[in-house]
């Protein structure tokens, strides 16, 4: 059984990181959109 | 001069840059020290990505656009004729590593090839590996082919060879990475991994050698300080970015290094009962195999733990083989990189890519050797050229602080092709934190592989003398040669 502060360190963490690469893909992603109008 | 080639969008850019940062460390380094210290440890380590991995990969980026150059035409045309020799020390530290990079690359290739054909079935792990590393021709001969691999990809150049090799590598690592930790978490009781891997253990806020580990994963793992993100930035178009891409290239690699420790981490704790004398499901013994199996060091969890511990699953030649050609892919890609550095330096002499690259070859075949046949020479170019990487990080941090560390974020980070402003934290980044990082590193190193009774000899594989004999000899080297390699690299050997 996980315990609730590993839990929360686990969301934070997996949040921070795949949050932070899917933010920046987003970001880039509307970058090359407007590049390309 | 030829026109430079260039990466075809960000996409291919980014795809090199991830495959360059992510490497075997990421599968086999960081799920050990974070099942080591718990959830203790990720934390620091997400924050040492902004305090030392992103802006290094900024001004690596922003020397690389700016002078289209490998490091030591970077250093000599960045900062001027008497700092040539760090882009020296940068580009031959990174070197270093690659000898012995490519014989780790031959390993992951071996065991994939092993696993792949069944070879690995039924066999004693341990003593499978001591006799493939102690055979001496094998390990040589996985060696050479990884470098005629890679040598193969990138004398097809930037568009067809390393931009192509990428499309492949990065993402059928990914999809890899993915099954690996769907089938790891989907274990029974790999929920204690799971809490295991981000429990929040105190005391190991206390332990000195934590936070040395976490620093030194960050620095090591995205590859920042390398010259590697400069060497691919000289491929990149005008209008690139280079703020976005640095963020990019550092959530990358340690989302990748996530998701490889949920891969390990819970089919250790899940299956760590099954392996040895320790056997048995009693929660206790259980957990002292699986933290006993986390402890084994980078080649005893990756060669001999993993495989042993697959071999208890349904399916294992098949898991097995995934394991071995993700770490494989992972190597190779890292050591396209090293090569394409040593390849560039080449070409900044004047050489063309298509002789550049044979000499290259052959230099990295002969002197990859030594490491290929002995594991205390692998240990040592290990220990003397990882930690080299810590003073090649200084170097790029010192090229950014000489400019002027708002000046150097005003005129070559808040451009306009650049997609995010880069504020102020920068300047106490590069000008405070990381120099005393630096500081930190190289001597809580040393304190902590401090040899009382003979530091000074540098025969010895970890002494503080094997390190200064070597980078002394080195630097040496560079200084004395310093205007001769400027004069090459600045196109200005006809007049000198």
């Amino acid at each position: 059984m996980i315990q609730f502060s590993t839990l929360i360190i686990m969301v934070l963490i997996l949040g921070f990181m795949w949050g932070g690469l899917a933010y920046c893909l987003r970001l880039a992603w509307k970058s090359e959109q407007n590049d390309n109008l | 001069m030829a026109k430079i080639e260039q990466f075809s969008s960000r996409w291919a850019l980014l795809l090199a840059t991830l495959g360059m940062a992510i490497g075997a460390g990421n599968i086999w380094r960081f799920p050990r020290l974070a099942g080591e210290y718990g959830g203790v440890f990720l934390i620091p380590w997400a924050f040492f990505l902004i305090l030392w991995s992103v802006p290094l990969i900024m001004v690596e980026f922003a020397l690389g656009k700016k002078t289209r150059k490998g490091p030591i035409g970077a250093f000599a045309d960045f900062l001027g004729k008497k700092y040539t020799w760090m882009g020296g020390f940068v580009t031959l530290c990174t070197m270093g590593i690659m000898f012995y990079y490519s014989v780790v690359t031959g390993w992951a290739l071996k065991y994939f090839l092993s696993a792949a054909s069944g070879a690995l079935n039924g066999v004693d792990h341990s003593v499978y590996w001591n006799t493939f590393t102690s055979s001496g021709i094998q390990p040589v001969m996985f060696h050479l082919v990884s470098i005629t691999l890679a040598s193969v990809i990138i004398y097809q150049g930037i568009l067809n060879g390393i931009e192509r090799a990428n499309r492949i590598l990065l993402p059928s690592l990914l999809l890899l990475l993915i099954v690996g930790a769907v089938r790891s978490l989907t274990l029974d009781g790999s929920s204690a991994g799971l809490e295991y891997f981000f429990g929040f253990k105190t005391e190991a806020l206390y332990n000195y050698k934590m936070w040395l580990e976490t620093l030194s994963q960050s620095a090591w793992s995205t590859g920042a300080g390398w010259g590697l993100v400069l060497t691919y930035s000289v491929y990149m178009r005008e209008k690139e970015d280079i703020t976005l891409n640095s963020f990019l290239t550092g959530f990358g690699n340690n989302s990748a290094s996530l998701l490889a420790g949920l891969v390990i981490v819970p089919a250790v704790f899940a299956l760590a009962g099954t392996i040895g004398a320790v056997g048995g499901d009693l929660g206790a013994e259980k957990f002292a195999a699986a933290e006993a199996a986390l402890r084994a060091g980078n080649e005893g969890l990756g060669f001999i733990v993993i495989p042993q511990l697959f071999s208890k699953l349904p399916a294992s030649t098949l898991l097995t083989s995934f394991f071995f050609l993700a770490l494989f892919f992972a190597a190779l890609s890292s050591l396209i990189a090293m090569m394409e550095l040593s390849t560039r330096m080449l070409m900044d002499f004047g050489f063309e890519r298509r002789k550049a690259l044979p000499i290259i070859a052959v230099l990295c075949a002969v002197l990859g050797i030594p490491s290929a046949y002995s594991m205390t020479f692998f240990k040592n170019q290990d220990w003397v050229w990882g930690l080299g990487l810590i003073i090649s990080g200084s170097f790029f941090a010192f090229a950014a602080i000489k400019t002027g560390v708002n000046t150097f974020r005003e005129t070559y980070l808040n451009r306009p092709e650049n997609n995010v402003h880069v504020g102020r934290w920068f300047n106490v980044v590069m000008g405070v934190f990381i120099p005393v990082e630096a500081a930190i590193l190289m001597l809580g190193w040393f304190y902590r592989e401090w040899d009382v009774v003979a530091w000074w000899d540098p025969t010895r594989p970890f002494s503080l003398a094997t390190c200064l004999l070597q980078w002394g000899t080195l630097i040496l080297m560079l200084l004395i040669f310093n205007s001769w390699i400027y004069d090459r690299v600045s196109g200005k050997e006809s007049k000198a």
